[in-house]
């Protein structure tokens, strides 16, 4: 297995105190046995040496004695003292002496001594061999050529040489075995380092780069068991990358998900520190801010911009909520803000904001998903302010309406002349002078005073700037600024608040069910009023129409409670609709007026039953959830014509006998099965037809399957022309 | 609406209070609103919460604080008190005449129902804490 030289950090095992590679303890031992194998075999081999050296030395001293007996035999049988010492001095000659004597037979003194300072003197001359460490004595008998002793001689031989010898053998083999054991351990372990250590250690870095994230195997890779453990490694490294491919893939099709998802999602952890998921949409809606270990609370309430309030609230959440385990943090999830504003520029960006518990290994992990709900929220609440004012200032026209419009009227009609004046007033005037700003600011006072009493607060609240204005201005020196600024304030003021009236009195006239007409009504008794029909209503003349016109009701009172009824109606069949009147205005002659109240309910009822569709079923069509019901009304002659029109099914013209719409009017034909409180079986519209007849008016049905239904009321001189033929299928 | 949070308002001006009242009702909130300081401890009955103006006229804001905390001293339940205001040298003041917190973007409607639902969710995470 090769090495890579790249540099890898060291792991913290080898870095710790103590450590001793497996090299360095093999090397040890190996050393330790060759040393004590060497030893052992040194020591032997100088024993056999010292031994070899020693057994030399006796033999060479034994002829040595052996040849001083032989020639000392005769000297010793005449006690020729000189001879024996003559003898004695030609072993002086020999180095290896050291000493040497005679004695005579049963003599306890030495006849002859070699040296006589010697130590002979006491020694043992029984015949015999004893060693010693610095010597061998060795004594024998002297004998006559009959075999008779004669005495007894000692010769000591000295070892110096030979223990000399030894020790320097011994040295020698000491080293040699020193050597072989350093050259036995170094080979050893060259061997150990080259088949085990470096591949265990190559096999160490890669595992270390393989747990940093590096696609890495070892190679050169050897048929033995270290070589079989790193084929294993690069197996189990290839089954990692294909496990991190595997999540690598999930997670990649997962962050995909998120960033296509329009919520800003990041993971914080109990403390609200940002941890490193996030989606793309978040990074987009948060810039650097969302960095990772960033504050979640500074995030999402930055303490430049938010209210204290909603800091603290939620960091007294995140208190709360970091610290509970997963299964219990849906009970905090109510007590979680809502909504956040974030300041992009001049602007705010409103987040929806949603908690929840992230999943992991540990508790106190949160998921925030952010919504921008800038531009719905400035459209709900746009749509709310409107509807509210639009609502309100309908209720007080109701109101107005109900208790007399005249009132109102009166006052529309005073304010304009006033602000007509006001006007005159300052483009005459010239610089604004504190006369000038006076009477303004009476004029303004006074209408901010009514139009409160009207419940008109935009004029109100108009009124009230510039009168605050005003006030300040009161006391300006001519031509001052506060007297320019006033003066411009009270031209585009002026502006504004007629067009404010003009939409106060649109609103009144949408509030009044009898339109336009509630400008010019007049109070009278209906009592005076039928009194005069009953003495000149008969006649043709100019009186008797003027008569005629007092008489008859605009067509939107007739209908003032057609709405509010048609949507409990609607209701009760689990149906939406929605009445839309047009020709308010139009005076209905009073012949016709008693019972049109009558047979518009009866026609919206049958419209609801039969014609509009349930919600659910107009919204599969296509068509709006809510039906659509109008009723209209236009002048004819000395009459009126009436449609009343649904955007519903349509009349089910099949089940009329002989496919004919006229069989609606049949009595007991009807398109249902059962009677209800909305449609009963089919006698309306022909009861509907005899009372119309009565007074001159003939009904007349159009219908277009799937489009709508339209019933048309008008005199019968109108028919006769054949604009009111009934008819299956045209528009 | 039983269970909606009692919202009482406190300002001297009707313009401010009608539209306070009419933002804060359409977020389900019970509202009640007074001009008059004197008398005005008899609202605070079952209120979650309690949103003063600083600059009343004939007495601060502190004033009627005080007079507020009286009232509710010997109840059970104790609302909260915030001031409401625009001026930041008021919030000071405010932390140290006993109010629990202060609103401010005086004016900002939208703001307002935040930092008031914040204000309830800080009540409710207290009282949950002293319930366990």
């Amino acid at each position: 297995m090769g090495q890579s030289t790249d540099p890898v950090k060291r792991s913290p095992v080898r870095e710790a105190k103590g450590f001793v590679s497996v090299a360095s303890r093999m090397a040890v031992v190996i050393f330790a046995l060759v040393a004590a194998v060497s030893a052992a075999v040194a020591f032997e081999l100088t024993r056999r040496e010292e031994s070899h050296y020693i057994e030399s030395k006796r033999l060479a001293g034994s002829m040595l004695t052996e040849l001083l007996a032989d020639s000392i035999a005769p000297a010793l049988d005449f006690a020729d003292a000189e001879a024996i010492h003559a003898s004695l001095a030609m072993l002086a000659k020999n180095r290896d002496v050291v000493d040497a004597a005679v004695w005579a037979a049963g003599g306890r003194e030495p006849l002859s001594r070699l040296r006589e300072n010697g130590s002979l003197a006491s020694a043992s001359h029984e015949p015999g061999i004893r060693v010693t460490r610095d010597h061998i004595d060795i004594a024998r008998l002297v004998k006559s050529p009959v075999g008779k002793p004669l005495g007894s001689v000692l010769v000591r031989v000295s070892l110096a040489e030979e223990r000399a010898a030894v020790v320097a053998a011994k040295k020698r083999i000491f080293w040699l075995a020193c050597a072989l054991s350093a050259l036995v351990a170094a080979l050893l372990t060259a061997v150990v380092r080259r088949t085990i250590i470096s591949p265990l250690a190559a096999l160490e870095r890669a595992a270390r780069r393989l747990t940093r994230g590096e696609l890495i195997e070892v190679e050169n890779i050897r048929l033995d068991e270290v070589g079989s453990l790193g084929h294993t490694f690069n197996n189990m490294g290839r089954a990692i990358r294909e496990r991190e491919q595997r999540i690598y893939d999930v997670n990649t099709r997962l962050q995909g998900l998120l960033d296509t998802m329009r919520q800003a999602i990041v993971v914080f952890d109990g403390d609200g520190r940002l941890e490193r998921e996030r989606s793309r949409f978040a990074e987009q809606l948060f810039g650097d801010a969302a960095g990772v270990k960033s504050s979640i609370v500074d995030l999402l309430f930055p303490a430049e911009h938010a209210p204290g309030v909603e800091r603290e609230a939620f960091r007294a959440w995140l208190g709360v909520a970091g610290a509970v385990s997963r299964d219990r943090f849906d009970e905090l999830v109510d007590l979680a803000p809502k909504e956040a504003r974030l300041r992009r520029g001049d602007s705010d960006c409103i987040l929806e904001l949603e908690f929840r518990a992230a999943a992991g290994d540990t508790d106190g992990r949160i998921m925030l998903l952010a919504t921008d709900v800038t531009s719905q929220r400035r459209l709900e609440r746009t749509a709310e302010t409107r509807e509210r004012e639009h609502q309100k200032q309908l209720g007080a026209m109701r109101r107005l309406v109900a208790g007399g419009g005249q009132v109102f009227v009166r006052f529309l009609s005073s304010a304009r002349d006033r602000l007509g004046r006001a006007v005159r007033d300052l483009g005459n005037a010239g610089p604004l002078t504190q006369e000038g700003v006076e009477r303004a600011f009476r004029f303004v006072h006074t209408l901010r005073a009514e139009s409160r009493s009207f419940d008109l607060g935009a004029v109100e609240e108009l009124s009230l700037g510039l009168e605050l204005e005003l006030a300040g201005a009161r006391h300006a020196p001519p031509g001052s600024a506060p007297l320019v600024v006033a003066r411009k304030s009270l031209e585009s003021g002026y502006a504004e608040l007629r067009t404010l009236l003009d939409d106060a009195e649109a609103l009144f006239v949408e509030s009044s069910p009898i339109g336009r007409r509630v400008l010019e009504q007049v109070t009278v008794s209906r009592g005076d009023i039928d009194e005069l029909v009953k003495r000149y209503g008969a006649r043709h003349d100019e009186l008797g129409r003027l008569i005629s016109r007092l008489s008859a009701r605009p067509f939107g009172e007739l209908t003032s409670t057609l709405s509010e009824d048609a949507a409990r109606w609607a209701g009760k069949a689990h149906k939406r609709v929605e009445v839309v009147v047009t020709g308010r205005e139009v005076l209905v002659p009073a012949r016709v007026a008693e019972r049109l109240s009558g047979v518009l309910a009866h026609l919206l009822r049958n419209a609801i039953a039969h014609g509009i569709e349930s919600e659910e079923r107009r919204l599969e069509l296509g068509k709006p959830g809510a039906g659509r019901i109008e009723l209209s009304c236009l002048e004819s002659g000395d009459g009126v014509e009436i449609r009343v029109h649904d955007d519903g099914a349509g009349f089910d013209v099949d089940a009329f006998a002989g496919g004919n719409l006229e069989g609606a009017f049949e009595a007991g034909r009807s398109t249902r099965k059962t009677a209800d409180e909305l449609g009963g079986f089919g006698v309306g519209l022909g009861a509907v037809r005899d009372e119309l007849k009565e007074i001159g008016y003939l009904v007349s049905l159009r219908s277009q399957s799937g489009i709508g239904a339209s019933v048309l009321l008008g005199p019968a001189g109108r028919a006769a022309e054949g604009a009111w033929s009934t008819s299956p299928s045209s528009s | 609406m039983v269970d909606q949070p009692v919202i009482v308002v406190v300002d001297d001006s009707e313009i401010i209070l009608e539209r306070i009242k009419a933002r804060l009702e359409t977020e389900g909130y019970r509202v009640v609103t007074t001009a008059q300081t004197v008398g005005a401890a008899r609202h605070l009955k079952g209120a979650s919460l309690v949103i003063i103006d600083w600059h009343m006229p004939g007495m601060s804001g502190g004033d009627v604080l005080e007079s507020f905390q009286r009232a509710v001293a010997s109840s059970p339940k104790r609302p909260a008190f915030y001031l409401y205001t625009s001026d930041p040298t008021v919030s000071a003041a405010a932390k140290k005449a006993g109010f629990d917190g202060t609103f401010v973007n005086k004016g900002d409607d939208e703001s307002l129902v935040q930092q008031v639902a914040a204000a309830l969710r800080i009540a409710k995470l207290k009282a949950r804490a002293t319930s366990a």
